[in-house]
């Protein structure tokens, strides 16, 4: 009996130092997982335009197809670096640090029955104007990316000169005013005239703060050297050939340049209350927005344009995956210069302008924060507002209301429409628990009948 | 039953006809179409990486800068027939080797062996010592004319020499402890910033008073086209163990032909 208890012992513990030993293989492995993988490997580096802006991704080895915005400027560079998977990620990743080295060479871009497009690489740079839409970059190439990457450099440098001088001249100013303050008090104290000091305190200027070059809503990349590559829609192939006319292996692949369906149209970014930071999206006119009315709700109006599923993911990043029977939706810019209308049954009720607001925290268990409007010569000072949006005050539109986009005319901009349906929020009752306390009850009830009848 | 036999024979065309077809689609679909030629690279002292190495076959090349002994390299889509496949590096001798590329995979069994001729840049060798445990270490670090290390360089096979004495007052050599040979090992991973490393074989100097030592080394960069590994060892070690310090660079002076020579010394050492 107890050989075969010291047999369990022993097995148990070998069960545990098994388990112990697989955990402690199995975490080893996942720590190391990211660094034992890397391969040298020959990219095409891409930083693509993406409809609003630049992201970067990159197509490994194991990929045969680069996507790219069909009229747009992308820019591409052959390169061999490390690749490795991330599982945490799903993605595969580069690691630049010990290796990213550019190769030399010709892209050669040719579509069926047509001579190649020989391209050169390029210094660029690209940026983005105030005075632009918000989805339209510019591209500088050559001398003119330096001039321009200069002139942002030159704005900056000449901003920070000035805000330290005006650090200088304000500590002046203030020590200053301090100084005349004391000494009309002083005076005033010895009975003596302060006109003349009053004077020149009123005539004191604060020294104005040099405003930011606000010229670039997005400032210039650095200089880097790619190939700028431009492509009408369709499908091409490409390939790096050396000055002695070899070609790179592993450097031919094949490039989708896509466009986007139809016209761009108005799609809205749907935000309750109380879940602003997990908004859903309203992408068309026949779509109904339903509330459960126990928060408002700020709706946030965006161009957006309908791009293949598949080639957009894979435009982001070129080992996601995609479908390419369905369409995406892609928020471009927010519509500017537009009002909302509130319209009900007989007409409209009312308009909203969209204005900036501020997530608040909050001292409470039940909801952790609260929308308020932003104040930035108040509370918000010094920080840039949460979200900027048309806010819908539940509680004034009834429960089936309608809104849309008005033009600075007040007429309705086609296909902004959208139904909101407030739904019905089942009550609490305590009839649930009632139901549960009936078998009690009926059991208490056959209890006492049968005490009853034993009693008599 | 007259109709059936009628249709059996076209029926049997039919299942024989698709049947080739099959056959037909199996057989081209295991057919390489692709002509591929699979082979690797290394340096021929460490077997390791040949770094920036450029190959080129009929009318492709392809980069490499870690690739070593035992990573595969490849191209595709070439032509059947004689080639020659042409491996280039910086500091490194150029290695034609002729294939004969049959239709579908080939494989080069034998790896290509690079030849280091020269650290690209090499000016002078900076030497760092540092202590592990009970052990003393030695880095060579080659460095540029403009200041920079060379880090990835080929692998020469160096003879390094080391003269461990006392260090006496003011800064002078006193009695010498140890002359001679050291091994020096190469640090083939790809963050090192510095390849070639020696063990100071303190074993073999006496205990000794806790006095600082000073280390005179002698670096020998052969030219592998010129001298081979055992005919460098011939020259110099006896001058160098035995020899007088003084004559040395004029005796070295003599073999310029066959190898370059850097001296280092390294004062203050303390014991580990």
């Amino acid at each position: 009996m107890k050989q075969g208890g010291a047999n369990r012992c022993a097995a148990r513990l070998a069960a545990i130092v098994a388990v112990a030993a697989l955990a402690a293989t199995v975490s080893a492995t996942a720590a190391n997982g990211d660094s034992h993988n890397h391969e040298e490997q020959l990219i095409y580096s891409l930083v693509v335009f993406n409809g609003s802006g630049y992201s970067r991704t990159f197509s490994a080895e194991s990929s045969d197809t680069i996507y790219l915005l069909a009229g747009t400027d992308n820019f591409v560079s052959a390169r061999k670096t490390f690749v490795f998977y991330r599982p945490s990620e799903d993605a595969l990743k580069t690691d630049t640090t010990l290796l990213d080295a550019a190769v030399d060479g010709v892209l050669e871009i040719s579509r069926r029955h047509a001579a190649p497009q020989p391209l050169s690489m390029q210094e660029y740079t690209y940026y983005r104007m105030h005075a632009d839409g918000a989805s339209q970059w510019r591209t500088a190439t050559g001398q003119d990316a330096h001039l321009v990457y200069r002139d942002y450099a030159d704005k900056l440098r000449r901003y920070r000169d000035g805000l330290d001088a005006y650090r200088l001249d304000h500590a002046t100013y203030e020590h200053m005013v301090a100084e005349l303050e004391k000494r009309i008090e002083q005076r005033s104290r010895e009975g003596g005239d302060t006109a003349r000091m009053e004077e020149v305190l009123r005539g004191l200027a604060a020294p104005a703060s040099p405003e930011f070059p606000d010229e670039y809503a997005a400032a210039p990349e650095r200089v880097d050297h790619a190939f700028v590559v431009n492509l009408p829609a369709g499908s091409y192939r490409v390939r790096l050939v050396r000055s002695d006319g070899k070609v790179l292996e592993g450097s031919e692949k094949k490039i989708v340049a896509f466009g986007r369906f139809g016209a761009p149209t108005v799609g809205y970014e749907v935000i309750p209350a109380d879940k602003w930071n997990r908004p859903v999206a309203s992408h068309s006119g026949d779509s109904v927005i339903y509330v459960d009315g126990t928060s408002d709700l700020y709706l946030a109006a965006y161009h957006q344009h309908e791009f293949v599923d598949l080639y957009y993911e894979k435009l982001l990043r070129n080992d996601a995956r995609g479908s390419p029977g369905l369409r995406q939706h892609v928020f471009v810019q927010e519509v500017p210069g537009v009002r909302m209308a509130v319209l009900g049954a007989g007409g409209p009720i009312a308009t909203v302008e969209r204005r900036p607001y501020f997530v608040e925290r909050m001292r409470t268990t039940s909801l952790a924060y609260r929308i308020v409007p932003f104040d930035p010569e108040g509370a918000h000072g010094g920080r840039e507002p949460s979200l900027a949006a048309f806010h819908v005050d539940l509680e004034r539109y009834g429960r089936r209301f309608r809104v849309a986009l008005v033009d600075s005319r007040g007429a309705v901009i086609d296909a902004t429409m959208r139904r909101v349906r407030l739904l019905d929020v089942p009550r609490r009752t305590g009839a649930p628990l009632l139901l549960a306390l009936l078998p009690l009850a009926v059991g208490a009830a056959v209890a006492a009948a049968r005490w009853k009848t034993t009693s008599a | 039953m007259g109709r059936l036999r009628r249709g059996l024979p076209g029926l049997a065309i039919a299942v024989a006809a698709a049947g080739a077809i099959a056959g037909l689609v199996a057989l081209v679909s295991a057919a390489p179409w692709q002509t591929t030629v699979e082979f690797r690279i290394r340096d021929r002292v460490t077997g390791g990486a040949v770094w920036n190495a450029t190959v080129t076959l009929q009318d492709r090349f392809l980069r490499t800068w870690y690739a070593g002994d035992g990573d595969a390299l490849a191209f595709a889509r070439l032509d059947p027939g004689e080639a020659v496949l042409e491996v280039s590096a910086p500091g490194y001798q150029s290695v034609s080797v002729p294939v004969t590329l049959r239709r579908g995979r080939n494989r080069i069994d034998e790896p290509i062996d690079m030849t280091g001729l020269r650290i690209p840049g090499l000016s002078r060798f900076m030497i760092s010592e540092d202590a592990s445990g009970s052990e003393l270490y030695a880095t060579f670090w080659p460095l540029t004319s403009q200041g920079p290390a060379v880090v990835n360089h080929p692998a020469l096979d160096l003879w390094i020499g080391a003269r461990i004495s006392i260090q006496a007052a003011g800064a002078t050599r006193g009695e010498t402890l140890f002359a001679g040979e050291i091994e020096w090992r190469w640090d083939s991973s790809r963050k090192a910033l510095a390849r070639y490393r020696a063990r100071i074989p303190l074993e073999r100097i006496y205990a000794g008073e806790a006095t600082p030592l000073v280390i005179d080394y002698l670096v020998i960069v052969p030219d592998p086209l010129a001298v081979e590994r055992d005919e460098v060892a011939a020259i110099v070690t006896a001058a160098w163990t035995d020899g007088d310090p003084a004559s040395l660079p004029a005796y070295l002076a003599r073999y310029a032909d066959r190898f370059d020579y850097y001296v280092h010394t390294s004062w203050n050492l303390q014991r580990p």
